[in-house]
């Protein structure tokens, strides 16, 4: 059976034992982005993001291959556990790559982790976000280059934070429109 | 996957993303999307187009921001005082302008930018722009794809405080050599 075609827990057995390189490549595919989101989230840094997914991939890789996960039908919720410990780890101290990534990350491949979805084309977002109404467009460019909260922004503008996010979502309903992302739940 | 949870919506998501969710509702979000990639997608893709906006270099950037350019870019930097004019020069050796339109921001809860054409014109205003009232000027950003303006534009920079009311700063005229 192709790999893509078991479901999470059929792929977790598969692992547990160890010599299943194809099947920790594709645990790796499909949870990539998911951790890579939960280091965006938490961890404020690309980078650091990006690290966050090859260490928790190893370490759910090496527990796998040893027997220990106890319920290989919630994978999902001990990579999501993996994800916290370690965010959690690294926000307390200085991070400092564990040994074990180097050694083992070279030996599984789990360094071909996908890629990050790639940004929109600039100069297309640029000629998206101009079309926006100028209220709108200040939202956006207050939200996210310079990282004000939806307090900070309501009171330059005279809105509610509530008012600040109706308007933040309404106009990045827009832009995606004007982007043509492909259709999404709104 | 709790079905009460799917789908993650834009709002949702975008909440999410940048830290407004309660403990409890992030944990949900994030229990969610762990098992149902159709989420993720969803997620991370709005995640790429919040990144590609916050990417972007506004025509109107905040002090803070504006160090943060000197970082990234080969700056030309020009402080020009009310009521004043500059010639401003896009050579090959900078990246971008940064015009610092001198103003007493002092109080100041909100400032809109207006910009005319040479003739007095009015072009397009710029709505409650970034800017630090411990600045002392309001900092254009200046990029090359902006050569479609007139070469020669004045900028107004305007208070706004309650009910709308609108008290002019400063006016600046600059005049763009591309």
């Amino acid at each position: 059976m192709p790999t893509d075609a078991l479901d999470d827990a059929e792929l977790a057995r598969g692992i547990a034992g160890g010599g299943a390189p194809e099947l920790e490549r594709e645990l790796a595919r499909r949870f990539a982005g998911r951790i890579r989101l939960y280091g965006l989230r938490h961890l404020r840094d690309r980078e650091l993001a990006a690290d966050l997914v090859q260490e928790v991939l190893l370490v759910v890789v090496v527990a796998l291959r040893a027997g220990k996960v106890d319920d290989a039908a919630l994978i999902d919720r001990f990579i999501l556990g993996t994800c916290r410990n370690l965010a959690s780890t690294w926000r307390r101290r200085e991070r400092r790559r564990a040994d074990l990534a180097g050694a083992l990350a070279a030996e599984d491949e789990l360094a071909a982790a996908p890629a990050a979805p790639a940004l929109p084309d600039p100069m297309r977002l640029y000629g998206c976000l101009s079309g926006l109404p100028p209220r709108d467009l200040s939202v956006l460019i207050l939200t996210f280059c310079e990282e004000r909260s939806a307090d900070e922004i309501g009171r330059g503008l005279g809105l509610t934070a509530g008012n600040v996010r109706v308007v933040r979502h309404r106009a990045l309903a827009q832009v995606r429109q004007c982007l043509g992302a492909e259709a999404m739940p709104s | 996957v709790s079905a009460a949870d799917h789908p993650i919506g834009l709002d949702r998501a975008a909440a999410y993303l940048l830290g407004e969710l309660a403990d409890a509702d992030q944990d949900r979000v994030e229990a969610h999307y762990f098992g149902c990639p159709e989420c993720a997608r969803a997620v991370a893709s709005i995640e790429a187009l919040c990144a590609g906006i916050a990417a972007q270099i506004p025509p109107v950037v905040s002090a803070a921001a504006a160090a943060r350019l000197r970082e990234r870019f080969r700056l030309g930097e020009t402080r020009i005082a009310p009521g004043g004019d500059a010639d401003v020069y896009f050579t090959p050796e900078v990246d971008l302008l940064l015009h610092h339109l001198v103003a007493d921001l002092t109080g100041v809860e909100r400032v809109d930018v207006e910009l005319f054409g040479p003739g007095g014109q009015p072009l397009i205003t710029m709505f409650a722009v970034p800017f630090d009232p411990g600045a002392g000027a309001v900092f254009i950003a200046c990029q090359r794809h902006f050569a479609s303006f007139p070469s020669d534009i004045h900028f107004q920079v305007v208070a706004i405080g309650a009910g709308e009311q609108r008290r002019p700063l400063g006016r600046y005229l600059v005049r763009h050599h591309f």
